[in-house]
């Protein structure tokens, strides 16, 4: 009788999650979520941070900001060596030659990995959880919904580390790409779209974000820095733009004529030398510095804290979700192909 | 399809410009122990692979139980049990875990794996290890229980590729022991082995499949085999140098075709009659040339070399 497809699947990702959690990159993984959490709340405490954290907006920039880089570490360390290491460790020739569909096999380790990944990350805001009721008495039901943006977050994150798995041969070069790929190429690629006020909310780190951009008072807080930070720039442009040609323009011509006036001839010596000096520095003023300094202030007062809406995390799931579905089946189609 | 457990029809599998299987075509007969025989890169492996759903075949049909694996994999390889190369296992399971997940794999309950697990694991020695996780095993017994793991449910059809290979001769022979009790224990079940030591071949099998270039040379009974070459070569070993006088001597006997100088020894052709060997020996005896050993030259490695020789 033939084993059903499903008990087949159940199989492999029990039997997969049992060596993951004997396997060291288990054991690393669980240190980097732990560690993270030990080093942010030991700053804290270790500075004014701790005392600082009195609402949940704080709560979140302080123990979530971080949080999308950890779920990447984890997934690249989980969930980019699933495929490889079957062929790389040879242990394909024992799985691949007994009666099950290699679907069933990929299914199985797509559950396994997400199951431990689900449970490392459960751990974290389990801990946050306990510093947010010390901290402000309760622990908010937006880290429910920060919690299934994580999943699938690390759903999506998994399907690219399972593409890269199922293309190359080697499980440390599969760990390298995968970090490289989630860690620098997604967030430059999509900074650059979203440089020129190009629309970047469809790409993966953007929709990571959503994990701590979901509780409003973070965005409130958040807008009140940015809000912050922009009027002390903008005041910045304005005192250096009086210092430009054109603001100084009638001081210069005021002084040109003073200089040739009797009254200039009148005054003593250290008087007109001031007044010479000044006449000079006018003339000879850093105005082509100052007007790059004036764009570099322009553009930190528009772009360094741009102005945040508050997100629409039903689309960002289904960003997550779409990515996760696209790099699975991608995935899958190289996996069920790919020859001994 | 024919009651043969495995039935290999215009079987072909190209890699680019390079075919590595011909159009291969080969039947193994039902409670068979067949030698996949060939020099390396004749496509013993990647028919192999093939037939275990490692790799896929570019044309053609390769049944197991009347089922073409190449169309339905998992139906055809659901009475079979697998050791291809040297395989390895997931380092963090012991032998009772791995032996579990296998089971469980191909629907077999708690107690019938509990007590297989038993059983397999005396058959190849290994119940002493049976809780250590397999990272620390040696070679020989990490082959010992790829061979175990195979035999989980009783199989009716075994694959074997080069099941000895890069073990020590007492893996080896651990192997080679193992599988013969299996032959010798097993009324319905069919083994198929490649390898490259002929002697194990022998030893094991009774038929054998000769491959090379992707194509089947010669599939017979090994006693054809061995008789292909026609006359048996008895080499005799004498004390101090074989003299021209006892060459002749032998020469003269009226059943001995030839006999000549081999090095320090004497190379005497007696035909093809296997019962010659004792009556040589008594005339060797009785003619005081202190022969203190007489050995058959290997026949099999003949007909080998002369099966590829031939196929070039």
């Amino acid at each position: 009788m033939m084993t059903n497809d499903f008990v087949q699947i159940g199989v492999v990702a029990k039997n997969e999650i049992i060596k993951s959690v004997r396997g060291r990159k288990f054991l690393i993984s669980t240190a980097i979520v732990f560690l993270v959490f030990l080093l942010i709340t030991g700053l804290q405490m270790a500075t004014n941070g701790w005392d600082d954290i009195k609402d949940i907006g704080q709560f979140m920039s302080v123990y979530f900001n971080m949080f999308p880089m950890v779920i990447t570490l984890v997934v690249a360390l989980l969930a980019s060596v699933a495929i490889v290491s079957e062929f790389e460790e040879r242990t394909a020739l024992i799985l691949f030659t007994r009666p099950i569909r290699r679907t069933s096999i990929f299914l199985g380790k797509i559950l396994s990995c997400l199951i431990i990944e689900a449970l490392l990350i459960l751990a974290y805001y389990i801990m946050a959880s306990i510093v947010a009721y010390v901290k402000l008495g309760t622990v908010p039901s937006d880290l429910l919904t920060s919690y299934g943006v994580s999943i699938l977050y690390a759903f999506a994150a998994s399907g690219i580390a399972f593409i890269i798995s199922s293309f190359f041969k080697k499980g440390s070069v599969c760990t390298i790409i995968s970090v490289l790929i989630l860690v620098i190429i997604i967030p430059i690629s999509s900074s650059m779209i979203g440089s020129d006020d190009g629309e970047n909310w469809y790409m993966l780190d953007q929709s990571a974000d959503t994990l701590y951009t979901c509780v409003p008072e973070y965005v409130d807080q958040y807008n009140k820095t940015a809000e912050q930070f922009k009027r002390v720039v903008d005041s910045a442009i304005t005192i250096l733009e009086g210092f430009t040609d054109k603001g100084l323009d009638p001081a210069k011509e005021w002084l040109t004529e003073f200089i040739q006036s009797p009254d200039y001839l009148a005054l003593d010596d250290e008087h007109r030398e001031s007044i010479l000096k000044m006449f000079m520095f006018l003339n000879t003023g850093a105005d082509g510095n100052l007007k790059v300094m004036i764009s570099v202030l322009k553009f930190m007062s528009v772009g360094v804290l741009p102005h945040m809406d508050y997100p629409d995390v039903g689309r960002a799931a289904l960003v997550l979700l779409a990515w996760g579905i696209v790099s699975y089946f991608v995935a899958w189609v190289r996996f069920v192909r790919r020859e001994f | 399809m024919s009651e043969n457990p495995i039935e290999i029809v215009n079987l072909r599998k190209e890699y680019g410009r390079f075919t590595a299987v011909n159009d291969l075509n080969l039947t193994i007969k039902k409670n068979s122990f067949t030698g996949l025989l060939g020099p390396n890169g004749a496509g013993k492996s990647t028919t192999l692979k093939i037939l275990t759903h490692l790799i896929n075949a570019t044309s053609g049909e390769a049944y197991l139980n009347g089922i073409d694996v190449t169309k339905d994999p998992k139906r055809a390889l659901q009475d079979v049990g697998t050791v291809i190369e040297t395989p390895e296992f997931y380092p963090y399971l012991t032998p009772r875990e791995t032996f579990r997940y296998v089971g469980e794999l191909i629907g077999m309950n708690r107690e019938q794996i509990s007590a297989e697990t038993q059983s397999i694991l005396e058959k190849v020695k290994m119940t002493e290890w049976q809780d250590k996780r397999l990272g620390t095993f040696s070679k020989g017994m990490r082959q010992r229980i790829a061979l175990g793991q195979a035999l989980l449910d009783d199989p009716r059809i075994i694959i074997l590729d080069e099941p000895t290979s890069g073990l020590d001769p007492r893996g080896m022979a651990e192997i080679r022991e193992v599988l013969k009790n299996l032959r010798n224990d097993s009324k319905d079940l069919t083994i198929v082995m490649s390898s490259h030591i002929l002697p194990e071949v022998q030893d094991l099998c009774d038929r054998i499949a000769f491959i090379n270039h992707g194509t089947l040379l010669m599939d017979d009974d090994i006693s054809a085999f061995e008789s292909t070459s026609g006359a048996r070569n008895v080499i005799a070993k004498v004390d101090g140098l074989p003299t021209d006088d006892m060459i002749s001597a032998i020469d003269s006997l009226d059943y001995v075709i030839s006999a000549e100088r081999l090095g320090n020894d004497i190379s005497i052709n007696i035909g093809s009659d296997a019962s010659l060997r004792s009556r040589l020996y008594k005339d060797l005896a009785e003619m005081d040339m202190k022969v203190y050993s007489l050995t058959e030259e290997d026949s099999l490695e003949e007909t080998y070399l002369n099966l590829i020789k031939e196929s070039r």
